[in-house]
């Protein structure tokens, strides 16, 4: 049966297809609709990655990645309070956009944190109980515009 | 012509939002503060003509006096003096860069800032920039290690007079900067 059909087919007159036939096969195509979100995907890809980076750029949201692969260098900062047992000791300074941060208790009146800071200059302070008290142990300090002192850190570019 | 339509307005969305964002900051600075109703009013009020007309970077370092004054609870009084003193540094730190042609990086400004506030002359920090020829590392290594002298506890009539004996000397800035660490060192030793 095969065999007769390849035959057939054999013998038929090769014709070659008008030029109009593929237009006339596609304009019976109906062409689909996209649909509408797909349309626009790319244009909403765009407008959020533009929105991610003017608020990483503008705000102090968390989004900036912390990439602490390189040239940043591990500080601690201990404060021993002259006022005994303090409920609260934080340390502020530019390297927190002057945000709070809390520190540890290691015994009843010394307090530490470890910060991860880049080589440059940072002014700080610890806030005991909420009340400003510069770091005693700083050799640098500067007037804080408040009639306090701010402490200076100078993380150093040379060595761990 | 329908696709730029649709991205000019999404660029016109954007600046928008980012400028209505970076305004309201400074507001919702104020608004999570712990200052009661009436300090928080007077705040707003008045920290917003002090914000009023100032650029980018001049932005930023008010910004960063304000977050300081509020993380340090300070008198609202205190806080909106301190930022308008600021506000006259930046300005005269500004006009001291314009004047001698060196591009205003914002370390440069905010060590030119420093100095101005605690009272160094801007005769002098003048001279220091005209003397680096609008070159911008050389004049924030110059006005940086001003800022060191100042922080070893220098005070600002000395900085100003070992300033002056460093530009007359043709000395430069590594200069000032064993002085700032000899004096950092001798506190260390407790003298």
């Amino acid at each position: 049966m095969e065999e007769r059909l390849e035959q057939y087919l054999q013998r038929l007159p090769k014709v070659e297809p008008g030029r109009s036939l593929a237009p006339s096969v596609m304009a019976r195509i109906a062409e689909r609709e996209r649909p509408s979100y797909r349309r626009y995907k790319r244009w909403v890809v765009v407008f959020g990655a533009a929105v991610l980076f003017v608020l990483m750029l503008t705000t102090n949201l968390p989004l900036t990645p912390r990439l602490e692969l390189f040239g940043y260098r591990t500080v601690r900062l201990v404060f021993c309070s002259t006022v005994r047992n303090p409920k609260t000791v934080a340390v502020a300074g530019d390297f927190s956009d002057w945000e709070s941060i809390p520190m540890e208790r290691i015994d009843e009146n010394c307090f530490a944190l470890t910060l991860r800071l880049r080589p440059g200059k940072y002014e700080y302070g610890f806030l005991v109980d909420g009340k400003w008290v510069p770091d005693p142990l700083s050799l640098r300090a500067v007037a804080d515009g408040f009639g306090s002192v701010n402490s200076v850190l100078v993380v150093d570019g040379d060595t761990e | 012509m329908k696709r730029t339509i649709l991205f000019l307005l999404l660029s016109l969305c954007l600046f928008v939002v980012s400028v209505s964002w970076a305004s309201e900051a400074v507001f919702r600075l104020i608004e999570r503060s712990s200052y009661p109703p009436e300090d928080k009013a007077y705040l707003r009020e008045q920290v917003a003509s002090i914000f009023a007309d100032t650029q980018d970077a001049s932005q930023k370092l008010l910004l960063k006096k304000l977050r300081e004054g509020l993380v340090k609870n300070v008198p609202p009084e205190d806080l909106i003096e301190a930022l308008n003193r600021r506000k006259e540094a930046l300005e005269k730190a500004r006009s001291l860069l314009e004047e001698t042609g060196v591009s205003g990086r914002e370390s440069i400004l905010e060590d030119l800032v420093l100095s101005l506030e605690l009272s160094v002359s801007p005769q002098i920090l003048k001279e220091v920039l005209v003397r680096v020829g609008g070159n911008p590392k050389v004049a924030g290594r110059f006005v940086d290690a001003v800022a060191a002298l100042l922080e070893v506890g220098v005070p600002p009539e000395k900085a100003n007079e070992v300033l002056q004996q460093v530009l007359e000397r043709n000395l430069e800035a590594r200069e000032i900067r064993t002085i700032s660490r000899l004096l950092e060192r001798d506190k260390e030793r407790g003298n």
